[in-house]
Order: C-alpha cells, then sequence, then structure tokens
C-alpha cells in the first residue's frame, strides 16, 4: 500500500515537471517556466529547439540548423518603418562595431513582419545600410508567425488614414532578443539600450 | 604663389567645413532655440521617412507648444510619438509637443518625431529641405533639414561609408 503511494506521489510528480518542461498551451503554462528554464534544462536536459524555415535576403533556404553554434540577435521590423527600426539596426551595428573582434560569433537578423513588400532583394538593399553581418529573413506568414512564436514577439497590420494601400504601417515588438550556439533565448534588449550598454552585455556573455 | 596656395586652402576648408555638414543650424525664434533639424534618409522604395530636431529649449517663462509642421517634401507632414501597446511597438499621431519653460523637449529616433507621409521623392542622405515649425506662442519658423544616411545612429557621429570592414 505503502509503495503505491510512493509510485503514485513520484508519478505525479513526474507528470507535473513534466507539464512544466514540455509546456502546453502558451497562456495557460505555468509561471515558474519563466524563472526556472536553466535549472529545469541543467536537470532533464537541454530544452527541445524549436523549429523554423525562413529565406534569406540572398534567398538561401535558412532553418534553425544554419546558425548552430552561433549567437543570434534579431529584430523584428520591417523596411518601410520610418524610425523603430533603422533605430534599432543602427543600435545593433553600433553595438557590434564597438565589440570588434568579439562579435565573431554573433549574427544580426533582420525578420520582416512585412514579407508583402520586403522581397529578399528589397531586404538585401536594405540591410546594406547597416552592419554588414546582417541576415534579412522573410517567408511565408506562416513561416514568419512560426518564428514570431518562438521569440514570443508580435506584430500587427495597422489601418492607415490613407486612401494608398500600398502605404501602411506595422506594428511589432521592437525588443532584440539573443540567443546562444543551443538556440535559447539568453537575454533581450529593449530598444531604449544605448549600443554601449548592448556592447557591454553582449561581451560579458561571450566571455562566460 | 601664395596666393593660389591661399586660396586653394580656403576652398578645401570651405569644402570640409561644408561636406561634415558644420552648418548644422541652430535657430532662435523668442525664447525658443531649436537645434540641428535632421531627417533619416529613406528606405529604398518607401514613400515614409522620418525627421527629428536635436533639441528645441525653452529659455521663457511661459509653456510653448509644438503645434504644427508644414512642408512640401511629403503629402502630409505630423509630429508623432512612439508607444508600446501590448508589448507592441507603434506610432500615434500626437497634435502637439510640449516646450516647458527652463526645459529643453527632443524629437529623436525612438521618441516624438516628424512623420513625413508621401513621400514626393526619395529622401537622399546629404540633401536638405525646408520644414516650417508651428509654435503655439512663438510662431512659425522656416528651419532647413539635413537629411543623414539612414543608419545614422542617434548621436549622428557614426558614418559606416568610411569604415572598411
Amino acid at each position: 500500500m505503502k509503495r503505491v503511494a510512493y509510485i503514485f506521489g513520484i508519478g505525479v510528480v513526474v507528470i507535473a515537471i513534466g507539464v512544466l518542461v514540455l509546456g502546453g498551451d502558451d497562456k495557460k503554462r505555468s509561471p515558474i517556466w519563466d524563472y526556472m528554464p536553466r535549472a529545469i534544462s541543467a536537470v532533464f536536459g537541454p530544452k527541445p529547439v524549436k523549429e523554423f524555415a525562413m529565406i534569406d535576403h540572398n534567398m538561401q533556404s535558412v532553418t534553425h540548423e544554419t546558425y548552430t553554434g552561433k549567437y543570434l540577435l534579431t529584430f523584428f521590423g520591417y523596411t518601410y518603418c520610418p524610425d523603430v527600426c533603422p533605430t534599432g539596426l543602427s543600435d545593433i551595428s553600433q553595438a557590434l562595431d564597438i565589440l570588434g573582434p568579439n562579435a565573431e560569433k554573433i549574427i544580426p537578423v533582420f525578420v520582416t513582419v512585412d514579407p508583402n513588400r520586403d522581397t529578399p532583394e528589397i531586404l538585401k538593399e536594405y540591410l546594406e545600410n547597416f552592419h554588414p553581418k546582417f541576415v534579412g529573413l522573410t517567408g511565408t506568414k506562416a513561416q514568419i508567425d512560426t518564428l514570431a512564436k518562438i521569440y514570443k514577439a508580435r506584430y500587427v497590420k495597422m489601418k492607415t488614414e490613407d486612401d494608398d494601400p500600398g502605404t501602411y504601417y506595422m506594428g511589432h515588438t521592437s525588443t532584440i532578443f539573443l540567443t546562444g550556439p543551443d538556440q535559447q533565448l539568453i537575454t533581450s534588449y529593449n530598444r531604449d539600450v544605448k549600443p554601449e550598454a548592448m556592447a557591454l552585455s553582449l561581451k560579458s556573455i561571450l566571455l562566460r | 604663389m601664395t596666393h593660389k596656395i591661399l586660396l586653394n586652402t580656403l576652398f578645401a576648408s570651405a569644402f570640409l567645413l561644408a561636406s561634415n555638414g558644420v552648418f548644422a543650424k541652430d535657430y532662435q525664434l523668442g525664447d525658443l532655440k531649436i537645434s540641428s533639424p535632421w531627417a533619416r534618409a529613406s528606405a529604398g522604395p518607401a514613400k515614409t521617412g522620418a525627421a527629428y530636431i536635436v533639441k528645441i529649449s525653452n529659455t521663457g517663462a511661459k509653456m510653448d507648444r509644438l503645434i504644427g509642421v508644414a512642408g512640401s517634401i511629403a503629402k502630409r507632414v505630423e509630429t508623432h510619438n512612439n508607444i508600446i501597446e501590448n508589448g507592441i511597438a507603434k506610432m500615434r499621431h500626437v497634435n502637439a509637443i510640449d516646450v516647458h519653460p527652463g526645459h529643453a523637449t527632443s524629437l529623436k529616433p525612438g521618441g516624438y518625431h516628424i512623420m513625413l507621409m508621401g513621400l514626393k521623392a526619395p529622401l537622399k542622405a546629404g540633401q536638405t529641405f525646408p520644414l516650417t515649425l508651428s509654435f503655439e506662442k512663438a510662431g512659425e519658423i522656416e528651419v532647413t533639414v539635413e537629411v543623414k544616411k539612414i543608419g545614422a545612429g542617434r548621436k549622428m557621429k557614426m558614418d559606416r561609408s568610411k569604415m572598411k570592414h
């Protein structure tokens, strides 16, 4: 009897931890998940890598495996964005310049939330204005949604007051995300972070 | 001989000064000092641009407000702010931007800015264009906006074209 209770108890605990580790619907996940990812992965092994597939600015297919071993600094935006995106991309570029050779393992990534207008060619031309290592990613709406979901980034098409259907704006998460060689999220920077501060933070992470 | 050298030096200095954008200007309008209006070059086919003013200082005793911006550079010119709503960054049209007495306001990347909607032609780095600023108390003034490269940082110091990678 005691033994059954014992096994049952362990079973409950394992199932509970399993639910926490493997997640479930984003909205229902436990808040503990936010605070204990490292502890959990230390005990139970690395989190599953979330898969994605996109096209880069050179029309090459990329997936979650393309950048294994690299740190990615990812920013969601669109090329028609007049203020937040050029500013964010410029900040990232400056941070990488400040880092110098330490930036070797970092790849800056610009993911468009506006695939209708941001073709690979447009992305390529746009990114020439920023750090030469910048990768631009686009894809179908479903592919972009998958990648956005991995980062818990959101975006929305805004209504424009113009009568011109070609002129519209996108609202989008403007956080800069840093993922590590194991493709897990390390930290994020809000868009007010100055390049010098971002560089310092990146340096301490890279040299851990 | 010296004449020629002098003349050449003068020309060279003038050229250097001009190309460094040292003519980034300050304007005085009543109690307001308006410093360095600038804009980003627009991206490729994009018809929207953003312009900024490094500082508007109010040395007077009364509040003033920027209540309008006008220019022929675009179909519509408006003042906007950036807000974050539910984790999503959005732009919001604002009717006025306050400049408090004894304080300064900045229109800068990520914050208040002037939206140039429906650009009649792409904005290119190095060009300038006029904008008329309307203040509630101080009145109107036409300023010259300098267009910087799209990758211009917040401090406008870094020029990527000079960097070799």
